[in-house]
């Protein structure tokens, strides 16, 4: 029987399994290192819920959700374990694992540790390295690491190789945004979405996007001369009332005009 | 007269050695012409070691992580087939989840009020699941008798 260990941020973890390739991130056994066994049954009104006792936890999973769904779950669930454990019981929706991205809270907390366990650093800047700020390198990314379109968009607009910013919408109203280190911390995203963008047509009930659009940077920006600059963006729906939007700078001078402006 | 085993291995280890040797003081060159006389590619055999080597290494690095494998495929293959002493019926099974939850409140805001907000909403069958976790974790083990079990 293993000794469970006590808390371990991600990367220690990973290097004390050994672990430095996306194929071998084996979130039953890491779940299971930890003291944590995940089960998948028939879950109703929840993703994913936990019970722990002691230094003994089961994890369960519900059993119909798609792969990637489930590995997030789980290691949402485990991020609960590794920060609270003994004293744990947690049941997650799906609504937390979309919408918990920006405050600080215990869903915030296992939504990073699971992030961070699925898509490591070091391995992730790898395969992120140069790749087109899209969703369509999202998926492909998504599917090497076996993770969810929510987790992987903030992992590249983190780690990717160009400026980018990542709004989650609930009907047409921002929820939460994630900047990548290139973009200035004076630049926000608006409150309320544009009318003139994709986002706006998916709340209003349009179909599916047919990939990235250059748009008028008014759109997304809260700038008095946004409306000089464009940005390129890609969004999808990722629940009935959330889209996800991803904002690329892909002309970079133009952030840098922005950005002067923004100064002035 | 046969040679004892341990003569054997000395002297095999003694040929060994004269052979790292003679690798080690031998040039690139020498080496690179010796392993294409024998007609291998010293590119495809450097990368077949290397390859072997990190594989051996990744073994190595992954005994814990395979330990833990081993370990979760056995938990749950016992725990499918357990048989956990739970009341019979369901309306006995939750009240004893309200007992667990009497003693835990912070568990019940938890797992229910998240899921279904209301106790009275969930299912007999997530009733029996919580139970069953519950048990197999020991938090039913000192809780008083609720109900009808089975023996």
């Amino acid at each position: 029987m293993i000794t469970p260990p006590p808390y371990r941020p991600p990367p220690a973890l990973l290097e004390e399994l050994g672990i430095s390739e996306p194929q071998d991130i084996h979130i039953e056994a890491i779940a299971e290192y930890c003291g944590a066994t995940i089960v998948y049954e028939r879950l109703e009104g929840c993703e994913a819920r936990i019970i722990g006792h002691g230094d003994q936890a089961i994890i369960t999973v519900n059993n119909s959700s798609p792969r990637e769904r489930q590995r997030f779950s789980g290691a949402h669930e485990l991020g609960h374990w590794m920060h609270d454990r003994g004293k744990v019981a947690f049941a997650c929706t799906d609504h937390a694992f979309a919408a918990e991205w920006s405050h600080d809270n215990p869903e915030r907390r296992a939504n990073r540790y699971a992030a961070d366990l699925l898509l490591p650093r070091p391995m992730f800047s790898q395969y992120a390295r140069r790749r087109e700020m899209t969703f369509a390198t999202v998926r492909d990314l998504a599917t090497r690491f076996c993770t969810s379109l929510t987790a992987t968009t903030i992992r590249l607009v983190e780690l990717g190789s160009f400026p980018a910013m990542v709004v989650c919408s609930e009907l047409g109203h921002r929820r939460w945004f994630i900047r990548g280190p290139d973009i200035p911390e004076t630049l926000w995203p608006r409150n309320e979405v544009g009318l003139q963008t994709i986002a706006r047509d998916l709340a209003q009930g349009a179909g599916a996007a047919e990939g990235p659009v250059d748009v008028y940077a008014d759109g997304w920006i809260d700038h008095p001369d946004a409306h000089r600059y464009t940005v390129r963006e890609d969004s999808v729906r990722i629940t009935t009332r959330l889209v996800l939007s991803l904002l690329w700078w892909k002309d970079e001078r133009q952030l840098s005009a922005l950005e002067n402006d923004a100064s002035l | 007269m046969s040679k004892q085993p341990e003569t054997h291995e000395k002297e095999l280890r003694a040929i060994m050695y004269a052979l790292a040797e003679s690798i080690a003081q031998a040039s690139d060159e020498e080496i690179l012409a010796e392993v294409r006389e024998e007609g291998d590619n010293p590119e495809i055999a450097a990368e077949h070691i290397r390859s072997s080597l990190r594989d051996t290494a990744k073994v190595y690095q992954q005994q814990k992580l395979r330990a833990a494998q081993q370990q979760y495929d056995a938990r749950i293959a016992d725990m499918r087939h357990k048989e956990y002493a739970l009341p019979t019926t369901p309306e006995a099974r939750r009240t004893l989840l309200a007992a667990v939850f009497a003693q835990r409140p912070e568990m019940q805001m938890a797992l229910v009020t998240a899921q279904y907000r209301d106790f009275t909403n969930l299912t007999d069958a997530d009733v029996e699941s919580q139970l069953k976790q519950l048990k197999e974790l020991g938090v039913l083990d000192n809780l008083p008798t609720y109900g009808e079990t089975k023996p």
